[in-house]
């Protein structure tokens, strides 16, 4: 099973399914879009986890992630080409503005993901275990023990309150 | 550089000293966190701090460029770099990187605010440039702007140290690449222009703004003289008056930044003054809510006003004529009242008693053109101080309705020591401080 992050997101400031709409379009366009990584406030950037995802994208051209739709309960699956990080305590604006949604121009946000792919895929499609919550360390202790269990349903993935989960996966069909 | 230590520089030095000591750099950035309205120069405390050592290295820490212009023209490469996750950013980086987030912030919001009212870029069509001074004047950053949809992109092109002039852009113009070189000469024929200075964004659109004088090098020392020994410092004011408000760079500079305003006069003899001043105050009204202002059309005369205020700003004209000019033209042409004749310097000046509050405070500018005569005015009422003692403040003299009258040319250099250098010619400013005798 190879190890990857599930990104938390929900429509908040466009219609629905117009975040991923949004993302898909400039994809079309520009073979490449900016996801701006958006986390709650008891979270704290996984710099560490960030170095090692950037790691492998220079090792393998890139690298698998998973994009979770919490409003309509969907998932999608995407290829990660680059990561822009905020130093620690700062935030980010879009490295790239023609690369990223117009809803995203004056904000800022601690991490940014490049993609080159993004599609809707079907949870039952793959295999889940939960592999770690880095955004959340103080929780370390309380959560050591879902470490390795299979996440059985978007469901139980949803209830933990983090917008960023590290998990190993493998597709089944 | 213009340094005259307030606290507020002082505090922004002690940051500094901190993050050499500790590696930390949060006091830093929580000074830039809490000047919402952008009036802290972190450039300036750079360069003053390094001047002074005449080093780049910090502690264990190397600054990696050769200088501060090194790093702005390569700032985008740069934080390109402190994007990646693999980066190791040490606390010094850090610092440079709050000071550049903090200015692309501030740019941003200007031109936002901005666009509406002046029509200076409409989505993914617009472009052009704009001059932001910083440093304490001794930078001039000549950057490009373009639209992105809804969303203001910022690059600087170029840098003049040591401006001496607002648009002193020739003389190192020889030292820009083509491209730079075409792209100037259409900043030049562009129908904007913009200056930023201190949080505050000037435009005058050269198109409908006729005759309407300024942002100019005088206008910015006035506004760094101003920020440095008021608004850093945070002395109250209560009402300020600008006479002459030309394009507006030292009225939005009291609307955004005195402490505890609440009445502000400007006044200026030309309407598109007026109307220009009043466009740039336009743009900071969610700066400025609770804040009155009144904007006069008219001549200003000693007794005009039956109040007093607590602050009086002027960059009136300067340039004393000569006698026969004076008495050749009693009705003096436009261009020659914008800049000649020392009777508004007069004027305002022999209003001080009448004018100011007893704590109030009048500053002016004037030149080694005419500070003799600047002087003799004073009432005895009042006393004076030289912000910048008796050297001033040098620069460059491209008056061009003195430079095409070959009579008052002549006058300025045979009798006021205009200074010829090989065909460019200087002199030097001087800002006073005029206060009531107690």
């Amino acid at each position: 099973m190879r190890r990857t992050v599930i990104l938390r997101f929900r429509d908040m400031t466009v219609e629905d399914g117009g975040t991923i709409e949004e993302h898909t379009s400039l994809l079309t366009r520009y073979s490449q879009v900016w996801w701006g990584w958006w986390m709650r406030k008891h979270e704290t950037p996984p710099r560490s986890l960030f170095k090692e995802l950037s790691h492998e994208i220079e090792r393998e051209s890139g690298v698998p992630g998973f994009w979770f739709d919490v409003g309509r309960m969907m998932l999608y699956h995407g290829n990660m080409v680059d990561i822009a990080v905020a130093p620690p305590g700062r935030k980010l604006s879009s490295p790239d503005p023609q690369k990223s949604p117009s809803y995203y121009h004056r904000g800022e946000y601690p991490a940014w993901f490049l993609l080159n792919a993004l599609e809707e895929v079907k949870f039952s499609d793959y295999e889940f275990q939960y592999f770690g919550f880095p955004s959340e360390p103080e929780q370390e202790e309380t959560r050591k023990h879902m470490i390795n269990l299979p996440v059985p349903s978007l469901e139980q993935l949803k209830k933990f309150d983090v917008t960023l989960w590290v998990v190993k996966f493998q597709k089944v069909k | 550089m213009l340094l005259l230590n307030s606290p507020a520089q002082q505090s922004l030095n002690v940051a500094l000293s901190d993050l050499e000591k500790s590696g930390s750099p949060d006091e830093w950035a929580f000074i830039h966190r809490l000047d919402r309205n952008f009036l802290t120069d972190g450039f300036l405390t750079l360069l003053a701090h390094y001047e002074n050592t005449k080093t780049y290295d910090v502690g264990q820490y190397s600054f990696p460029y050769p200088s501060l212009n090194d790093w702005i023209m390569h700032a985008d490469e740069w934080d390109k770099s402190m994007r990646k996750a693999t980066a190791d950013i040490d606390p010094y980086s850090m610092l440079l990187f709050d000071l550049r987030q903090h200015f692309e912030k501030q740019l941003k919001i200007f031109f936002r605010r901005a666009r509406t009212s002046t029509g200076i870029g409409t989505p993914n069509s617009g472009s052009g440039w704009f001059l932001v001074f910083v440093g304490g004047l001794s930078r001039c950053l000549v950057m490009r702007f373009t639209w992105f949809e809804s969303s203001p992109q910022v690059k600087v092109e170029w840098i003049i140290d040591e401006p001496r002039a607002a648009f002193d852009v020739w003389p190192t113009i020889k030292k820009f690449d083509n491209k730079a070189r075409n792209y100037l000469k259409e900043f030049l024929q562009s129908g904007h222009k913009i200056i930023i200075h201190r949080g505050v964004f000037i435009h005058v659109d050269r198109r409908h703004d006729i005759n309407v004088f300024g942002p100019s090098i005088d206008t910015l020392l006035l506004a760094e003289i101003l920020a440095q020994e008021v608004f850093e410092r945070e002395v109250q004011l209560d009402s300020a008056l600008e006479v002459g408000c030309g394009s507006g760079l030292l009225t939005c500079s009291l609307a955004t930044h005195a402490k505890g305003l609440t009445e502000l006069f400007a006044i200026d003899s030309h309407f598109g003054s007026v109307s220009c001043t009043h466009r740039n105050l336009s743009t900071l009204a969610d700066v400025t809510r609770n804040l009155k202002s009144y904007l006069l059309w008219g001549d200003f005369r000693s007794d005009l006003f039956t109040r007093k205020f607590d602050l009086v700003v002027c960059n009136p004209p300067y340039l004393p004529l000569p006698r026969h000019i004076q008495s050749a033209n009693p009705h003096v042409p436009d261009y020659f009242a914008a800049v000649g004749g020392t009777r508004l310097l007069k004027e305002v000046i022999q209003s001080a008693p009448n004018i100011l509050t007893p704590r109030g405070r009048m500053l002016l500018l004037t030149s080694s053109l005419s500070l003799p005569e600047t002087l003799s005015y004073i009432p005895s009422t009042c006393e004076y101080s030289q912000p910048l003692g008796e050297n001033g403040y040098r620069v460059s003299f491209e008056v061009e309705a003195v430079l095409n009258n070959p009579e008052w040319k002549s006058f300025l250099l045979q009798e006021r020591n205009l200074e010829d250098d090989g065909g460019l010619y200087f002199h030097t400013l001087h800002p006073i401080w005029i206060t009531l005798r107690h």
